[in-house]
């Protein structure tokens, strides 16, 4: 069992290139995004979560929807809800795998799962004071699909379709979840003007290329509407080499907000750290087992959004002793 | 020296080369340890496997043993044996392929597999704390199975020679992975055809295809 209490909090897990995060209202757990291999696995297994309410996938790339396959297949926790969004272009295998293991366990009753995941789905999965807003894909974008064209003649694709995820409680919005949402899927988004303001924005594509776009410009349209405090990054070392030089200076040339990679970037430190940080949270974190974490795992605490463990000060001790010349401070 | 609640004072060398052996005694000695060097020939696994816990506290061992006549079984088959009898050892080889697929069907009782450029007293103490946190139930991430979906792609003819080859999605949706058509199982032999899809226990937290193992199979 973890050593910290977990109601009421918004972690980011540290799974390597990939995403997964947890929100645990008190009474119900939501999922958003499964991460690749086993790390949302061995996170609900060390806390003990009995059953996830609802799990939203945020589009069909391996690095966000194996771990589903992952724990579908292995029976240790149940789930409620799950909603992705289909995508043609995904004709692979692996796509097909994740449909396999979805009919098998929809056809015994075990799940409730529907291939649908819109705006038009925001208030499925609210739990007590906790609102699980779905700002993208649109429905424009969505019913367009994978492999069209938008109104301006730009190729929607599998991360057009990313959903983008709003977790907001009593207390306000905590977090930002953007899949690897691109120019075209943030462009339709952003057209009604909605809110998406949140204090932590997880940045979309792990710091990668963002579809072509000019990164300074995406950034700009992003951080100017999410208006974050914190920018996370998450990343596997040695992985696709992110986060991109570009897109980091871009952040920080357009908000002060500090900036967390979840591994330590081989661009930023070259050489992993001898020992485990003391100033990491006391949640499974995959770059704990070879000393690559930079934030690791990331506690946000509902009821006090800003909070986020770890805490700003011991982290950067560890970036000034560690990586000095990182991206995020250099 | 202690190492998670288990007194550790000797530690058998078993390897055919006494250069190697050497080497490996100058890594123990470093660790205050005492080396128990394995001059062969060495006697029958099943005598020899009780032997050396007599002797010695924890083992490092060569897997190929076959060599010079020095053993009649290969380090894999000696190490997997003695995890059964909660007897700490670390196997020792280069990853070449031909290695992978022989130490496959002994991989899930193989907790630690270090190659030669790889050994030195700091190895040699994580491993064993490794392989003692195994017997108690605590395994690292790499080595936890799960029951996990394996996707079929292709079956050798050859049923004593060839091997099956298949995708665990949920460790790698890009690596094809072989297992040798003669190690499996007969029900799953039967069911083995290009696509279908099955069930087993894989430690699909595995950082490389040479950790993987697999048990536990289901064919439904």
């Amino acid at each position: 069992m973890t050593a910290i209490d977990l109601a009421r909090t918004v972690t980011i897990l540290d799974v390597g290139h990939g995403n997964a995060a947890v929100v645990n209202t008190g009474t119900g757990i939501i999922v958003i995004d499964a991460g690749p291999r086993t790390g949302l696995l061995e996170f609900l297994t060390e806390t003990g979560a009995p059953k996830i309410d609802a799990l939203l996938i945020s589009h069909a790339d391996a690095d966000h929807i194996a771990g589903l396959i992952g724990v579908l297949a292995s029976n240790v926790v149940k789930i409620g809800k799950i909603r992705v969004n289909s995508d043609s272009l995904k004709g692979s295998s692996a796509w097909d795998d994740l449909a396999y293991e979805l009919d098998l366990q929809q056809r015994s009753g075990a799940i409730d799962f529907e291939p649908a995941l819109t705006p038009s789905n925001s208030g499925d999965f609210d739990i007590d004071d906790v609102r699980i807003e779905i700002l993208a894909p649109t429905n424009y974008i969505a019913t367009k699909g994978p492999g069209s064209q938008d109104r301006q003649g730009r190729r929607i694709t599998s991360n057009s379709v990313s959903a983008m995820i709003r977790v907001v409680s009593k207390a306000g919005p905590a977090a930002l979840f953007c899949g690897d949402i691109d120019q075209v899927g943030l462009d339709s988004a952003l057209e009604a003007k909605p809110d998406i303001m949140a204090p932590t924005l997880v940045f979309p594509h792990h710091g990668g290329n963002s579809g072509g776009a000019v990164p300074e410009d995406f950034v700009r349209q992003l951080c100017g509407s999410v208006r974050p405090q914190v920018v996370v990054f998450s990343i596997g070392r040695g992985r696709f080499g992110n986060p991109r030089d570009e897109i980091v200076q871009a952040v920080r040339n357009c908000t002060k907000a500090r900036i967390v990679c979840t591994q330590l970037s081989e661009r930023c430190a070259p050489v992993s750290p001898k020992r485990l940080s003391t100033h990491l949270s006391p949640v499974y974190a995959a770059g704990k087992d070879g000393k690559k974490c930079c934030g690791g795992s990331l506690v946000i605490r509902l009821d006090a959004p800003t909070d986020l463990t770890p805490a700003l000060d011991p982290h950067l001790q560890f970036i000034q002793t560690n990586a000095p010349s990182a991206l995020c401070v250099k | 020296m202690e190492i998670d609640g288990t007194n550790l004072e000797r530690v058998a060398i078993v390897d055919d080369d006494k250069a190697v052996r050497d080497a490996y005694e100058d890594f123990v000695s470093e660790l205050n340890l005492t080396p128990v060097s394995e001059a062969g020939p060495l006697p029958s696994l099943n005598e020899y496997l009780l032997e050396v816990p007599k002797r010695a506290d924890a083992a490092i061992c060569d897997h190929h043993l076959k060599v010079q006549a020095y053993a009649q079984f290969n380090g894999a088959e000696l190490v997997a044996h003695w995890y059964n009898q909660s007897f700490p050892a670390l196997l020792c080889t280069r990853w070449e392929r031909v290695n992978i697929d022989e130490l496959r069907p002994y991989r899930k009782r193989i907790p630690v597999l270090l190659r030669p450029q790889d050994i030195n007293p700091d190895t040699l103490v994580l491993g064993i704390e490794q392989v003692l946190r195994e017997f108690d139930g605590n395994f690292k991430a790499i080595r936890k199975p799960w029951r996990a979906l394996i996707r079929i792609e292709e079956v050798d003819a050859d049923v004593n020679a060839g091997f099956l080859y298949f995708v665990v999605p949920s460790w790698s949706l890009n690596d094809v992975v072989s297992l040798k058509l003669s190690e499996l199982p007969r029900p799953v032999l039967q069911a083995a055809v290009r696509g279908k899809r099955l069930h087993a226990q894989v430690n699909i937290g595995a950082e490389s295809d040479v950790d993987l193992y697999f048990d536990a199979w289901e064919t439904e």
